[in-house]
C-alpha cells in the first residue's frame, strides 16, 4: 500500500513538474534523456538481466525504431502511429536474429551480438535507396519540449511498468531459471531456446519504441549515432552499474549516467582526458568484481548495515 | 592470373597479421576459460608504446617488441593477480563485463597520454618495397607474416615441448585434473594470461608499421579477432592460423565482386554464420568429421 | 520498506541528485543599456575521432574572440557601445547524439546569442537542428555535404564550400593541364571514397563533370569504402586491375594514411592522385614521409596564399599559437567566428531574428579565404573557389590553382619514381 503511494507521489510529481516549472526548458531535456535512457535500460534487462542473456549489439533495434520513426514520419504518418510501428519491426528484426544466435551460450552470444550490431550498422550505412547511406535523415520538426518530456516518461513508465510484471510473472520465473541454469530450466519443462526468444522480441520492441522518441528528440538519424557501437556499450553500461536484473537498477544507472556524462562533457578538466571512459569503466570493474547486484545492492548493504546498527543500539538499550 | 596470384599473396599476408593479433586471445580463452574483450585495447597500447619510443627516443620500431613484451606481461600478470582471477570461477559473462571495463580504462589511458590525435610511424623499412615475380611486396607487410608465423612456431614448441607448456596445456583441457596432478594452476592461470597479453602487445607493436593509429584503434580489429578465433575454435593456435587465413581468403576474394565498404561485412557475417552454424568452430568441424 | 521501494527511492534521490547538479542559475535578464556580454557557444570534438583538428577549432575561435574582445568587443548599435563576447565551448567527443545534445545545452541553460559550428559532417548535421528548433543563428565552418543545407533550416550557414565545388576545382585544374598535354584526355578515372555524406558529395562532383563533359573523363571503378579501413589492399587491386590514369580518392586523415601507404607498397602509379581535400597537411607528412609527394589537393584555403591578409593571419597565428601549423581547418573556423561578429555589427543587436538577416545578406570582402569574399546562397551554403596544391619534394607545397592565387607550376603527369 505505501509503495503504490509512494509511486504515485512520484509520478505524480514528475506529471507536473512541466506545469510547475513550464521555463526550465535545461532540466526539462536532462530529464527526458533520463526517461528515455531509462526505458532504453530497461528494455535491455530483460533480455540481459532478467534471461542472462548479455547483449553488444542492441543498438540495432534502438536504429531501427529511430528509423522506423524517422522514415515513416517522412512519408506522412502521424508521429505517434510510428511509435509501436518502430516497436514492431525491431520485434520481428529480433525474430530474424534470435533463434539462431540462441543458439549459443554466454560468451559465444555476447560476441556474436557484437557482430550483429555492427553488420546491422553496415546494412544501414549501405542500404543507400532506404535509409539515405550516411547522410542520414533528418526529421521535420519535434514537438513542444514538454510534450517530448510526456511522452518519454510515458514510455518509460510503460517500460518499468511491463518489466515489473514480467518479472513476477510465470514467464519471469521461466527467464530467471533460464538464467540461473539453463539446464534444469530444459529439464524442468522450459524450452530455453523460446522462452530467450520471446525476452528478445519485448526487449526489441521496447527498445524499438525507445528508438521513436529518440528520433523525434534528436530530430536526426544517422547509421552512426544510432546503431553505432558506442550506444550498444551505454546500454550495457546503465543496468550493469544500476543493478542488473532489478526493476529500479536500470533506472537508476540510467539517471546516474546522464548526470555523469552532463557533468563530464561541461568539466573542461575532465572532458580534456575524457575522463568518463575511466569512471564508467572504474564503475564497471569494481561492480563486477565487488558487488555484481551493482549500485543497489550497496544501497542495499548500507541500509542493511545501518538497520542491524539501530537494532545493536536497541538491544545494548 | 597474375591478378589472382596477387590477391592470394596480399591474402597471404593479411592473414599473418589477423593471426598475429589473435594468439593472445586463444591462449587466455584456452587456459583460463575467459574472453579477453580489453585485447583491442592492448593491441592499441602496444602499438603507442611502440611509436612513444621511436617517436621520442629514435628506437627503431622493430627493436620495441624487446620492450613492449616483458612490459606487458608483467601487465598481464598483475591484471590477472588483481582482477580477473576473482572472476574465473563465476559465469563467463562477468570476466566479459570485467575485462569490458577494463577495455574502457586503457582507452582512457591512452587519451590522458597521447590524446586522440592519428599517430603513425615512418621509417625507410616501413616505405620499402621488393618485387617477387612482377608483383610488388612491402617487407612490413612480409615481416609481419614472418613474425606471426614464428610465433606460432616458437608457441607451438613451447606448448609440447617444455614442462611449462604442458602444464598449460593440461590446464587448459582439465584444470580440476590438473589440480590434482599437482600443478599449480593459479600460477598458470597468471603466467597463461600474462604471455597472452604480452601476445597481443606485441602484435600491436607489429601493427603499428603498417596503420597509423589512435586510442579507438583495435575496435574494427576486435571483431576480426573474434572472428578468427572462433573460426579456429578459441583455443588451438593452428586453428587460429587457419580461421586467419580463412578470413583473409573470404575477404580478399568477396571483395572481387562486391563493394569495398561491405568489407568489415564480410568477417561479422562469416563470424555469425560459423557461430550459428558450427559452434565448435573449424576444430569441431573437423573433430565431427572424424567422428563420422 | 520493502526492497524495491527502497530500490525506487534510491533511483529517485539519484535522478533529483543530478538535476540538482546539472541544473544552473537563470542568467538575470538584460538591462537597458544591452547586455552585459555576448553569449556565443560551440561543441567541438576535443576528444574522439576528430579530435585533433578539433583542437584548431577551439584555438581558431579563441583567437578571433580575443581579437574582438582587445578591440573592446562587438559594436552594437541600438546599445552605442561595444559589449564584449563570451565563449563557451564543450566537448562533444566526437558523437552526433551528445553534440546535439550540448546545443541544446548552450540554447537553453547557457542562453547563447548565436551557435559557432562544430566540425565535420556528421556532427554538424547533428547538433543543427537545434539552431532551427530555437531559431538562433549559427555559423559554422566544418560542415561542408550540401546534404546540411538541403533541410530548409533558415539559421543555418556553412563558410565551407561543398564538396562538389572540391571536385569542380580540381577538374578545372585537370582541364587547364589537359589543355597544356600535361594530362591525357580523357582522364580515366578510378574514383574510391569514403562513405559518408563527404565522399558521397565527391563522387557526385565528378560524375556530374564527367556527363558534362564526356571528351575529358571517364570513370573506370567507382566504389565506396568504409572509414577507419585497415586493409585497402583487396580495394587496390580493384584500381589495379583497371586502366585508371588517375587515383581520385575522397578520405579522412587516417585513412589517407593507410591507403596511401599502401598504395605505394602495391606499386601503384597513376598521372594524377588525390585525396580530396586532404593531402598538403603537416600530419599527413608526418607519418607518409615523402610517399606524400606529388599528391595534389583541393581545400578551402592555403596558408601560402599569396596575399597581405593571408600573410597578416599566417602571423597571427603563429604569434598566437607557436606550435600548430596554419591549416584550412585553422582560417576556416577563424572567419567563421569573424562572419558572425561582422553581422551581429550589421544588425546592430543580438537579436537573433535580425542577425540571421544580417547572415542572409552579409557580403564581406575582405577575408583570407581564396577569393576573399564571404556571402551566402539561399541555402545558407557559401560556394568560393577552393585552392589546388601540390605536394613536391623537400617539403614543400604549391598552389596550382587558381592562377590568381599560384605560386608555382605543377609537376605533370607525376612522376614514376
Amino acid at each position: 500500500m505505501y509503495r503504490l503511494i509512494a509511486l504515485g507521489v512520484v509520478v505524480l510529481g514528475f506529471l507536473i513538474f512541466p506545469i510547475v516549472a513550464p521555463h526550465a526548458e535545461y532540466e526539462l531535456d536532462v530529464l527526458f534523456l533520463m526517461f528515455l535512457y531509462g526505458a532504453m535500460a530497461t528494455s535491455w534487462n530483460v533480455l540481459g538481466g532478467f534471461t542472462g542473456q548479455v547483449s553488444f549489439g542492441h543498438a540495432a533495434f534502438l536504429g531501427i525504431g529511430a528509423y522506423a520513426t524517422a522514415l515513416l514520419a517522412a512519408a506522412g504518418w502521424p508521429l505517434w502511429a510510428t511509435f509501436p510501428a518502430g516497436g514492431l519491426l525491431a520485434a520481428l528484426y529480433s525474430l530474424l536474429i534470435g533463434p539462431p544466435a540462441f543458439r549459443l551460450r554466454g560468451p559465444y552470444f555476447a560476441i556474436a551480438t557484437i557482430g550483429i550490431g555492427e553488420a546491422t550498422r553496415l546494412i544501414a550505412l549501405n542500404w543507400s535507396s532506404l535509409t539515405g547511406g550516411a547522410s542520414g535523415v533528418t526529421l521535420s520538426a519535434a514537438p513542444p519540449v514538454t510534450v517530448q518530456y510526456y511522452v518519454s516518461l510515458g514510455i518509460c513508465a510503460a517500460t518499468v511498468g511491463a518489466a515489473a510484471w514480467i518479472k513476477r510473472s510465470r514467464f519471469g520465473y521461466a527467464l530467471a531459471a533460464v538464467r540461473s541454469d539453463p539446464d534444469a530450466a530444459e529439464t524442468l519443462g522450459v524450452n530455453t531456446t523460446i522462452a530467450k526468444t520471446q525476452a528478445l522480441f519485448i526487449s526489441a520492441f521496447m527498445l524499438g519504441v525507445a528508438g521513436g522518441a529518440y528520433a523525434m528528440h534528436y530530430l536526426y538519424v544517422s547509421p552512426d549515432s544510432t546503431f553505432g557501437f558506442s550506444t550498444s556499450i551505454s546500454l550495457v553500461i546503465m543496468p550493469i552499474i544500476g543493478g542488473i536484473g532489478t526493476i529500479f537498477g536500470p533506472l537508476l544507472g540510467a539517471a546516474i549516467f546522464t548526470a555523469l556524462r552532463e557533468q563530464l562533457e561541461a568539466n573542461p578538466f575532465l572532458a580534456k582526458y575524457s575522463l568518463d571512459l575511466s569512471v564508467f569503466g572504474l564503475l564497471l570493474c569494481g561492480i563486477v568484481l565487488f558487488e555484481p547486484r551493482g549500485l543497489l545492492g550497496i544501497f542495499d548493504r548500507l541500509i542493511r548495515r545501518g538497520a542491524s546498527r539501530t537494532r545493536k543500539d536497541s538491544v545494548r538499550e | 592470373m597474375q591478378d589472382t596470384l596477387a590477391t592470394l599473396i596480399s591474402a597471404l599476408l593479411a592473414a599473418g597479421l589477423y593471426a598475429t593479433m589473435s594468439y593472445g586471445l586463444a591462449l587466455i580463452y584456452g587456459v583460463l576459460k575467459v574472453i579477453n574483450l580489453a585485447n583491442a585495447g592492448v593491441l592499441m597500447l602496444g602499438a603507442y608504446v611502440t611509436w612513444w619510443m621511436w617517436d621520442a627516443f629514435h628506437v627503431d620500431p622493430l627493436l620495441a617488441p624487446i620492450v613492449v613484451l616483458p612490459l606487458f606481461f608483467l601487465f598481464g600478470i598483475v591484471l590477472e593477480r588483481v582482477a580477473v582471477r576473482r572472476v574465473i570461477e563465476q559465469e563467463p559473462i562477468v570476466s566479459l563485463l570485467l575485462l569490458f571495463g577494463v577495455w574502457l580504462i586503457l582507452q582512457n589511458i591512452a587519451y590522458a597520454i597521447w590524446t586522440g590525435d592519428t599517430r603513425s610511424i615512418e621509417t625507410p623499412f616501413i616505405e620499402s618495397t621488393f618485387k617477387l615475380g612482377g608483383i610488388q611486396l612491402a617487407w612490413p607487410r612480409v615481416y609481419v607474416f614472418v613474425a606471426g608465423a614464428l610465433t606460432l612456431a616458437v608457441l607451438q614448441l613451447f606448448l609440447t615441448k617444455t614442462q611449462f607448456g604442458r602444464a598449460i596445456r593440461a590446464v587448459s583441457q582439465d584444470r580440476e585434473a590438473a589440480r590434482l596432478a599437482g600443478i599449480d594452476v593459479e600460477r598458470i592461470y597468471a603466467v597463461a594470461f600474462g604471455i597472452g597479453i604480452a601476445l597481443s602487445a606485441f602484435a600491436g607493436s607489429l601493427l603499428s608499421l603498417l596503420f597509423p593509429f589512435g586510442p579507438d584503434f583495435g575496435q574494427a580489429l576486435q571483431l576480426k579477432s573474434f572472428c578468427i578465433v572462433v573460426l579456429g575454435g578459441l583455443d588451438s593456435f593452428v586453428g587460429v592460423a587457419f580461421g586467419a587465413i580463412l578470413l583473409s581468403l573470404a575477404e580478399a576474394f568477396g571483395l572481387r565482386y562486391m563493394a569495398a565498404s561491405l568489407q568489415n561485412l564480410i568477417s561479422f557475417v562469416l563470424l555469425v554464420v560459423v557461430l550459428i552454424a558450427f559452434p565448435k568452430g573449424i576444430a569441431g568441424i573437423i573433430r565431427s568429421l572424424r567422428r563420422v | 520498506m520493502k526492497t524495491s521501494t527502497r530500490h525506487l527511492a534510491a533511483a529517485l534521490c539519484a535522478a533529483a541528485f543530478s538535476l540538482c547538479a546539472v541544473a544552473a542559475p537563470l542568467r538575470p535578464t538584460a538591462a537597458d543599456n544591452g547586455p552585459d556580454e555576448i553569449v556565443v557557444g560551440a561543441a567541438l570534438p576535443l576528444t574522439g575521432e576528430e579530435s585533433r583538428i578539433g583542437g584548431f577549432y577551439k584555438a581558431a575561435y579563441e583567437l578571433a574572440v580575443k581579437e574582438i574582445n582587445d578591440l573592446g568587443g562587438v559594436e552594437l548599435r541600438v546599445y552605442h557601445r561595444k559589449i564584449p563576447v563570451k565563449l563557451i565551448i564543450y566537448d562533444d567527443k566526437t558523437d552526433p547524439a551528445t553534440s546535439r545534445n550540448l546545443y541544446e545545452r548552450l540554447a537553453v541553460q547557457d542562453h547563447v546569442d548565436a551557435f559557432l559550428g562544430g566540425y565535420s559532417t556528421e556532427l554538424v548535421q547533428a547538433q543543427t537542428v537545434v539552431p532551427q528548433a530555437h531559431q538562433i543563428p549559427y555559423v559554422n565552418g566544418g560542415g561542408a555535404a550540401t546534404e546540411i543545407y538541403h533541410r530548409g533550416f533558415k539559421t543555418v550557414f556553412g563558410v565551407l564550400s561543398s564538396i562538389e565545388n572540391l571536385a569542380y576545382s580540381e577538374c578545372d585544374f585537370i582541364e587547364q593541364m589537359q589543355a597544356q598535354g600535361k594530362l591525357p584526355k580523357p582522364l580515366k578515372m578510378a574514383v574510391v571514397w569514403e562513405n559518408t555524406s563527404h565522399g558521397k558529395d565527391f563522387v557526385a562532383g565528378l560524375s556530374a563533370r564527367t556527363k558534362q563533359k564526356p571528351q575529358n573523363y571517364k570513370i573506370v571503378l567507382n566504389e565506396a569504402f568504409d572509414l577507419h579501413g585497415k586493409d585497402f589492399t583487396p580495394l587496390l587491386q580493384k584500381v589495379k586491375a583497371t586502366d585508371a590514369n588517375a587515383f581520385m580518392s575522397d578520405a579522412h586523415l587516417d585513412d589517407y594514411i593507410t591507403m596511401q601507404r599502401q598504395y605505394r607498397q602495391a606499386g601503384l602509379h597513376h598521372a594524377y592522385v588525390t585525396y580530396g581535400a586532404r593531402g598538403p597537411e603537416k600530419a599527413a607528412r608526418d607519418a607518409l614521409g615523402d610517399s606524400v609527394n606529388y599528391i595534389f589537393a583541393a581545400t578551402w584555403w592555403n596558408s601560402q596564399i599569396p596575399n597581405a591578409a593571408v600573410r597578416a593571419f599566417d602571423d597571427k597565428w603563429a604569434k598566437a599559437y607557436p606550435k600548430i601549423p596554419q591549416e584550412w581547418y585553422a582560417a576556416l573556423p577563424y572567419e567563421t567566428a569573424r562572419t558572425l561578429f561582422i553581422a551581429m555589427t550589421e544588425a546592430g543587436s543580438v537579436d537573433k531574428v535580425k542577425v540571421t538577416e544580417a547572415l542572409r545578406h552579409i557580403d564581406i570582402r575582405d577575408t583570407i579565404i581564396p577569393g576573399g569574399h564571404i556571402r551566402f546562397e539561399a541555402d545558407g551554403q557559401m560556394v568560393a573557389p577552393f585552392v589546388v596544391t601540390e605536394n613536391l619534394p623537400g617539403g614543400k607545397v604549391v598552389i596550382v590553382y587558381p592562377k590568381s592565387e599560384s605560386t608555382g607550376s605543377a609537376v605533370l603527369p607525376v612522376p614514376s619514381n
